[in-house]
């Protein structure tokens, strides 16, 4: 799997000159997904990293309009969004993955040397336009 | 409509005016209504929803979620999430399988969640259990029960105290008090620690008090230590 660039909380509040009270407090308001805290176990214990090509320019339009009003406007645009999203989920007996569909890029299926794309298969039966069944 | 209980009854779910329980009421399906009032026990099958106020006195115990947009329970509430929108008061337990989600809250005892809590005001007295990150603007906590327990702790003012700090119980009268074990991090602006267990403590000012065992403290501006907290290591961060 292709390793996204990661920055870690700590770069990040620095980067941009945040407290940690301003960024628990937009994550309380919606404004950072879940899905970016993203925890790794690294030598000082466990740290928080963040996919840099996401958080970046979310701080950055967060940051650009700073007041109460605009940042609560800005969640629900972004719930808005959310709500609109689409959803891979892959279900295994380890617990359950999911993916927006907007971010899978290829989906395969291999056994040894042999290896299908099943992308168009299986995003395929959802086109601009069609209903769900 | 207006449902009233009083000795030992039933209601079926719906949305109603207002419900009062005064006794022992059974409540099967999910509820909508303005205000609930329970003066016994009450024990729902479905989800609890209350546009106004919910208040207990006595006990709840809700399979699905409970919301309110004002909230007091004096005795005991157990459910699967709790919603409040304002605010929230409980003195007695609450126990809740997943999360807890409000503006304010005051508990006076003890709040367990298998989830985690978010609030811009959270305040407790007592025993503490959260499962998950415990993410508030400011966070009061006061300990007085031997068993606390957190996934993290993430806001701006984050403050945790003992019960004796505060000259409610003399020493040798005192409930024996156990240290907030902190499963992650604690992150905040302002921090005051007592009698913590933590293996990263992260802010711009931070205080370690007495009977703390912190790993790493990170801190960019203020740092005091007592003397008879245990440190690991201490680390000056620029933010």
């Amino acid at each position: 799997m292709e390793q996204e660039k990661l920055i870690s909380k700590r770069d990040l509040l620095e980067r941009y000159g945040m407290s940690y009270g301003a960024l628990y407090r937009w994550k309380r308001k919606g404004l950072i997904p879940e899905e970016w805290f993203i925890k790794k176990a690294t030598v000082t214990g466990q740290e928080t990293f963040f996919p840099e090509q996401l958080i970046c320019p979310r701080i950055e339009l967060i940051l650009s309009g700073k007041n109460e009003l605009e940042l609560d406007a800005l969640a629900e645009k972004l719930r808005g969004e959310a709500d609109a999203e689409m959803w891979l989920t892959i279900s295994t007996v380890y617990g359950d993955r999911r993916f927006k569909l907007s971010d899978v890029k290829k989906i395969t299926v291999s056994r040894d040397a042999e290896t299908v794309n099943v992308t168009e298969a299986v995003t395929g039966c959802i086109k601009e336009g069609k209903k769900w069944r | 409509m207006e449902v009233k209980i009083s000795g030992s009854g039933r209601i079926g779910g719906g949305v109603y005016e207002s419900v009062g329980i005064s006794g022992s009421g059974k409540i099967s399906g999910d509820v909508q209504c303005e205000n609930f009032h329970c003066s016994g026990s009450a024990r729902c099958d479905g989800a609890l929803q209350c546009s106004d106020t919910l208040h207990i006195s006595g006990s709840l115990h809700a399979e699905k979620d409970v919301s309110a947009t004002e909230l007091h329970i004096s005795g005991s509430l157990k459910g699967q999430n709790l919603f409040i929108k304002d605010s929230g008061s409980i003195s007695g337990a609450c126990e809740l399988r997943q999360d807890l989600k409000c503006e304010t809250i005051s508990v006076s005892g003890s709040l367990r969640t298998g989830g985690g809590i978010e609030a811009t005001d959270f305040r407790l007295s007592g025993a503490l259990r959260c499962d998950g990150l415990l993410n508030a603007e400011n966070v009061d906590i006061r300990l007085g029960a031997l068993h606390n327990e957190i996934g993290a702790v993430g806001g701006s003012r984050i403050r945790v105290t003992t019960a004796e700090s505060h000259g409610l119980f003399r020493r040798m009268l005192s409930p024996n008090i156990g240290p907030l074990k902190v499963r992650e991090a604690i992150e905040g602006d302002e921090i005051h620690l007592e009698n913590t267990v933590c293996p990263l403590v992260s802010g711009r000012s931070v205080k370690i008090g007495k009977g703390c065992d912190v790993g790493t403290v990170r801190y960019s501006e203020e740092l005091e230590t007592a003397e008879n907290a245990a440190i690991g290591s201490i680390e000056k961060i620029g933010l």
